[in-house]
């Protein structure tokens, strides 16, 4: 063997062991970079190497070129380790300066609540749509004759005080007030003579009440009203059990007993099986397994009467119940004036 | 009202056991299902247990002790001589006296425990009616028997109770619930009559003995009705021979366990005739209606010759009445279209009782009263309620007159009054009473028959149950209705009966039907709607509105639509009074949502939560600009909205500590959005544009603006709402100066009224997009908007968005500058560079013409 050919192998197994070791202890890829283009760049030992390659003869240009690809190989693989373990290193670096608590947050005001007695009311809403209701609304501000008399309350009616309404000082004395009930909005559907009525009035009402734990002066009622042909008392109760099940859950029952309205004959209160103890007697029904809700009946002659209703073709019947009492039943609301003093401690709980 | 077990017993065949809780508790089921709700159910009548009879045997005086004196009484079997200290006078040896034995508890928790007083052990007590809950009298001792009337009568055993010897004892005391339609259930006869069919028991029939002297005549008053309306029929009866005696001790006990003070035995008598059979009477003292001497009284009878004549009379002006009560009542002769204040007076004049309210004072029946007239009629139930209502006296004879009295019992309330006389007689040995009969004036027409005719299909229908004939008699006729043979297949004639004035017509019956069938023993049966459930566009809306309210995190609050005027701060031309507020701080209505929620904002900042964003959605009101003529208050056609107005509101107050009056409007681009609206369906307009500036004085006059749309009624604007901030002056009544609170109001009719946007698709390009800067220098004459809407135009078909990317103001500044990134791309392949400036010229040259507005020079 030529004696420099023994120095050319002689050179790149000294190429070899250094930039082992170089790379071995290559800290960043910065300086990997300039440690790749100093023993594998164009301008590298190899590179000055394998330009004189052709100045050599047959055999030895074998012998050279093969170690040349040997020592190329084993230095990009050494080159690649080096970049792979950096990367790694890197990312882990990364990774462990990227730390976060992912429950660093607050959600304090990036949304907004509906108020309690808006999603009742809207769940209440949608139950009756289920069933081929519409909803119909109307004025807190009527007439004495939507309010009273067109409901078989007549001025000198015992029943006008039981109900102590706020009048307005405006128009005729005695003649203009906040509603009492919702039920104002059923004259309307009457009057408008489109018939079957199924329907449910939803809205804000008012009372003579001193607010205290139990009462509001403003308040929120639903009533509903069915005007069909041959409507009966059986029709009632299968739409108060049904409507109940559907707010309450399927195993609540409901419960009919006689009561008085000047609107409705005959007329019932209705009660649905405790919510807390489902039947059984508990503090909240006070024993009785029965939470008394609200009123219906099967609407009376005199009012389909008031409003033209054809009574030999058609009969309904309606029945109400308060939004606010459902809330706070439902959920336990001690004092029904959190209801109206938005405090955001309150608001924000539903 | 309050009804006693043993009372109803009374006219039971089949007795409720009061000492079995099982039977007692079936009849609260039974009460409840009729529709007489119990709402208390109390175990009365224990408490004299421990009170037995007894002699007294031996009386001695008490050294230095000169109001109590030692007494020794025999009661009976190993208590022959129990030695009591006693503090009354109004006994001697000999007499029968009611002995609170050691261990008794007496009405009041009052326990009897053996005690010393000056020397003398006291192993009892004796009692007074008072003591023992017999009424007021609490002068002496109820001395059961005195030994000045000779010997004791047999059936009084020393020792026995006193209780079981008057007639008391264990009793079940109901508060039961009689609704208004139910004039019947008001006694205890009528409630009887509801539940007997209930218990298998049958209702036993009144049987009140007369007077052995029923027929005697000529009595010494005379009765006219002006009005016959007002007074369908009045029955008197003068009883004389009285003397006035407390009630037998049954009497007294039931009356005050049922919450009536027992007074005397004439007054107890028409109170528990009225308790028992529902129909109230009322009895004025003769000698003081005959203008006699009333401290003199008359043991001789009536004398024929003075008699008296009585007028059943509306009151007239200037006249007055002091009542029972004490109470001075004065009339202002109503006599038109709704008379009240019907009296009864002298012929002279002098009005004596507000009829079927409360008696006069000066006429009321006293101890020395020796002759009573005793008054049973029936007054218009309306007159009454107006009187009562009117007075704000309600008392428990104007209670039954408003919801009707049974008009056929008069001669049965008249005997049954005698009987409790007689009995109050014989118990306390006095004058036997003797009254007159009886004489009736006025048309008296209420008792004529009523009858209805019923058909089956109708019950059927109205019930979703038929009925047979039959079936429905079975269920009727025990409670007084009287079903007739059948007229055909279908109709039945039903009488009513005269206690039953609420029955009128088909559904009143088929109530009753249904009542006594039992409402949980029809079926259930759900009726169909023939259409889809759906919300109306505006219910839509609402929801639509309120989820992107949330969404920005404002939460929903719901303020008092009533308000206080002295204190409203925004203008109160328009508010609307209340006529009768509860208190003043509540005295009239909103005319908008903001104080409220402001007022919410300032509460919550008071417990330490000064940063919140609210929004209420509700009715706002005002007075009516169109004030049309005034219409009586039951006419039908009485139009509301002349004489008010009302509407609906969006009100949000944004309170963040970022917020300012660009945060509103965004909130207010975001609805827009969520609405689908137009954002060129509208125009702002500076607050000192409007004609109504001034009711805007709560916003802040530089920072806000307000949203209309043109009228084309009026060629005016017509205003939407307000967008903004409040003004600093106005925040700091509600103590948030310094802060910048943003405000948002908006008319939701007006809002949802707005020009809907296209809702097209526009085509997306898959080329490369490009985007054109442009930064313009204006003063605030110009909006964003404007510009915006400029560029919109002139950037043409190309146009993928604009942002506004930079606002930059100098300090105090007249002007800023404003730049704008459009967004351009093809869909059909890249934007070249020629057409990009093109457009960039366009938008230069349009916003330069149209807003008189350059772009920034370096």
């Amino acid at each position: 063997m030529e004696e420099n050919i023994k120095t050319i192998l002689a050179t790149l197994d000294d190429i070899v062991s250094k930039a082992s070791s170089a790379f071995d202890a290559v800290n960043d890829l910065s300086e990997l970079a300039s440690l790749e283009s100093l023993y594998l760049g164009k301008k590298s030992a190899l590179s000055e190497i394998k330009k004189e390659l052709s100045a050599l003869e047959v055999d030895s240009k074998k012998i050279v070129g093969e170690k040349l690809n040997v020592v190329r190989e084993v230095l990009e693989q050494k080159a690649r380790e080096a970049k792979e373990l950096l990367e790694a290193a890197k990312l882990a670096k990364q990774i462990e300066e990227d730390i976060c608590d992912v429950t660093e947050v607050d959600i304090d005001g990036v949304y907004g609540h509906l108020h309690l007695v808006t999603q009742i009311r809207q769940e209440l809403e949608d139950i009756f749509l289920g069933l081929g209701y519409e909803i119909a609304e109307g004025n807190e501000i009527e007439s004495d004759w939507y309010n009273f008399t067109a409901l078989n309350v007549d001025f000198d009616h015992p029943a006008r005080t039981m109900q102590d309404s706020f009048y307005l000082d405006t128009g005729e004395n005695g003649s203009i007030l906040l509603r009492t009930h919702t039920s104002p909005v059923q004259v309307h559907l009457l009057e408008r003579g489109q018939f079957p009525i199924y329907a449910i009035c939803p809205g804000r009402v008012y009372r003579r009440d001193t607010a205290d734990p139990r009462h509001l002066p403003v308040f929120h009622q639903i009533e509903g009203l069915v005007v069909d042909e041959g409507i009966g008392f059986a029709d009632l109760r299968g739409t108060v059990e049904v409507s109940m099940q559907a707010i309450f859950g399927s195993e609540t029952r409901t419960r009919l007993r006689p009561g008085y309205f000047p609107f409705t004959e005959p007329s019932a209160e209705f009660d649905i099986t405790c919510v807390i103890c489902k039947g059984e007697g508990c503090r909240t029904c006070g024993g009785q397994g029965w939470i008394e809700l609200g009123g219906c009946g099967l609407v009376h002659p005199n009012v389909l009467s008031a409003s033209n209703v054809d009574t030999d073709r058609y009969s309904g019947f309606a029945f109400g119940f308060g939004i606010d009492r459902l809330a706070i039943m439902r959920h336990n609301i001690l004092d029904i004036r959190y209801l109206i003093e938005n405090d955001i401690r309150f608001l924000s709980q539903f | 009202m309050l009804v006693l077990c043993s009372w109803l017993n009374e006219y039971l065949d089949k007795k409720v056991d009061i000492r079995d809780d099982k039977e007692v508790k079936n009849l609260v089921n039974i009460l409840d299902n009729l529709g007489l709700v119990v709402e208390s159910v109390q175990e009365v009548g224990d408490d004299l247990k421990g009170v037995v009879l007894a002699q007294v045997e031996e009386i001695n005086p008490i050294e230095k002790k000169d109001k109590i004196r030692q007494v020794f009484v025999n009661a009976g079997k190993s208590m022959e001589r129990i030695e009591v200290v006693c503090g009354a006078w109004n006994f001697t040896v000999g007499d029968i006296v009611p002995l609170a034995t050691v261990g008794t508890r007496l009405p009041g928790n009052f326990l009897i425990e053996e005690r010393r007083l000056g020397g003398v052990t006291s192993n009892g007590m004796l009692c007074s009616k008072r003591e023992l809950g017999l009424g007021e009298d609490h002068s002496g001792i109820d001395v059961v028997f005195t030994s000045l009337n000779g010997q004791i009568p047999a059936d009084m055993q020393l020792g026995m109770s006193y209780g079981e010897y008057f007639g008391i004892a264990k009793d079940i005391l109901l508060d039961v619930a009689v609704e208004p339609n139910r004039p019947d259930a008001l006694c205890i006869y009528g409630i009887a009559r509801d539940i007997a069919p209930h218990l298998g028991a049958k209702l036993l029939p009144l049987h009140f003995d007369a007077a052995p002297e029923a027929d005697r005549k000529g009595q010494p008053v005379s009765v006219a009705i002006e009005d016959d309306a007002l007074c369908d029929h009045f029955s008197f009866q003068v009883i004389d021979n009285i003397t006035i005696a407390p009630s037998t001790r049954k009497i007294a006990y039931r009356l005050s366990l049922v919450g009536m003070r027992p007074i005397n035995s004439v007054v107890d008598a028409t109170n528990y005739a009225m308790l028992e059979l529902g129909r109230p009477s009322h009895a004025y003292d003769m000698d003081y209606l005959s203008g006699g001497d009333r401290n003199q009284g008359n043991d001789q009878g009536v004398n024929a010759q003075d008699e008296v004549r009585l007028v059943v009379r509306l009151a007239q002006e200037g006249e007055s009445l002091v009542t029972l009560d004490g109470n001075l009542r004065s009339f202002a002769g109503i006599a038109e279209q709704d008379p009240r204040d019907l009296v009864i007076a002298k012929g002279d004049g002098e009005i004596l009782a507000l009829a079927g309210v409360m008696g006069g004072k000066a006429s009321e029946v006293t101890e020395t009263t020796s002759t009573v007239v005793l008054e049973i009629a029936d007054f218009d139930p309306k007159v009454v309620l107006r009187t009562s209502r009117f007075h704000q006296l309600r008392s428990e004879a104007s209670l039954r007159f408003e919801r009707g009295i049974d008009p056929a019992i008069t001669v049965l309330v008249a005997n049954r009054i005698y009987t409790l006389l007689k009995e109050s007689a014989l118990q306390y040995g006095v004058s036997m009473p003797r009254p007159f009969a009886m004489e009736t004036v006025g048309q008296n027409g209420n008792q004529a028959r009523k009858s209805l005719v019923i058909s089956l299909q109708n019950i059927a229908t109205i019930l979703g149950k038929t009925f047979s004939r039959d079936e429905i008699a079975s269920l009727l006729s025990p409670v007084g209705f009287e079903v007739s043979q059948p007229l055909d297949e279908d109709k039945s004639e039903v009488v009513i009966p005269a206690f039953r004035p609420d029955v009128r017509m088909g559904a009143d019956l088929a109530e009753e039907i249904a009542r006594h069938f039992g409402y949980e023993n029809f079926a259930k049966r759900l009726p169909r709607s023939r259409v889809v459930g759906r919300l109306k566009p505006y219910q839509e809306n609402l929801r639509l509105a309120k989820q992107a309210l949330i969404a920005m995190g404002i939460n929903e609050a719901w303020t008092n639509p009533l308000v206080d005027k002295n204190y409203y701060p925004l203008p109160k031309e328009q508010l609307i009074m209340l006529a009768n507020p509860l208190t003043s701080e509540e005295n009239s209505l909103r005319t908008s949502i903001l104080p409220g929620l402001l007022g919410a904002v300032k509460r919550n900042a008071s417990y330490r939560n000064p940063y919140l964003r609210l929004f209420e959605i509700g009715r706002v009101f005002a007075k009516s600009s169109v004030k049309a003529g005034s219409l009586s208050a039951k006419d039908k056609k009485l139009r509301v909205q002349d004489y008010v107005s009302e509407r609906e509101e969006l009100c949000c107050v944004l309170a963040f500590p970022d917020d300012d009056a660009k945060e509103s409007y965004k909130v207010f681009e975001v609805l827009l959005d969520r609405l689908k609206i137009d954002d060129l369906s509208f125009r702002l307009l500076d607050l000192k544009d409007l004609p109504q500036e001034k009711d805007f004085n709560f916003m802040h006059p530089s920072r806000s603006k307000a949203i209309t749309l043109p009228n084309l009624n009026t060629m005016g604007e017509t205003l939407v709402g307000t967008v903004g901030e409040i003004a600093p002056d106005f925040l700091s009544q509600f103590a948030l100066l310094g802060r910048r609170v943003g405000v948002l109001t908006l008319d939701l009719n007006g809002l949802f009224s707005l020009q809907k946007k296209s809702l097209d698709s526009k085509p997306i390009s898959i080329y490369p997009s490009s985007d054109i800067d442009l930064c313009f220098v204006a003063d605030y004459l110009v909006s964003s908007r404007d510009i915006r809407q400029v560029l919109q135009v002139a950037a043409g078909e190309y146009l993928e968005s604009i942002r506004l990317i930079d606002s930059y103001r100098e300090e105090n500044a007249k002007v800023r500058s404003l730049t704008f990134r459009l967004r351009l791309s093809d869909a059909n392949g890249t934007l070249d560079e020629k057409l990009l400036g093109q457009i960039w010229q366009d938008c230069v040259t349009s916003v330069a013409d149209s807003l008189g507005v350059g772009l920034r020079t370096a």
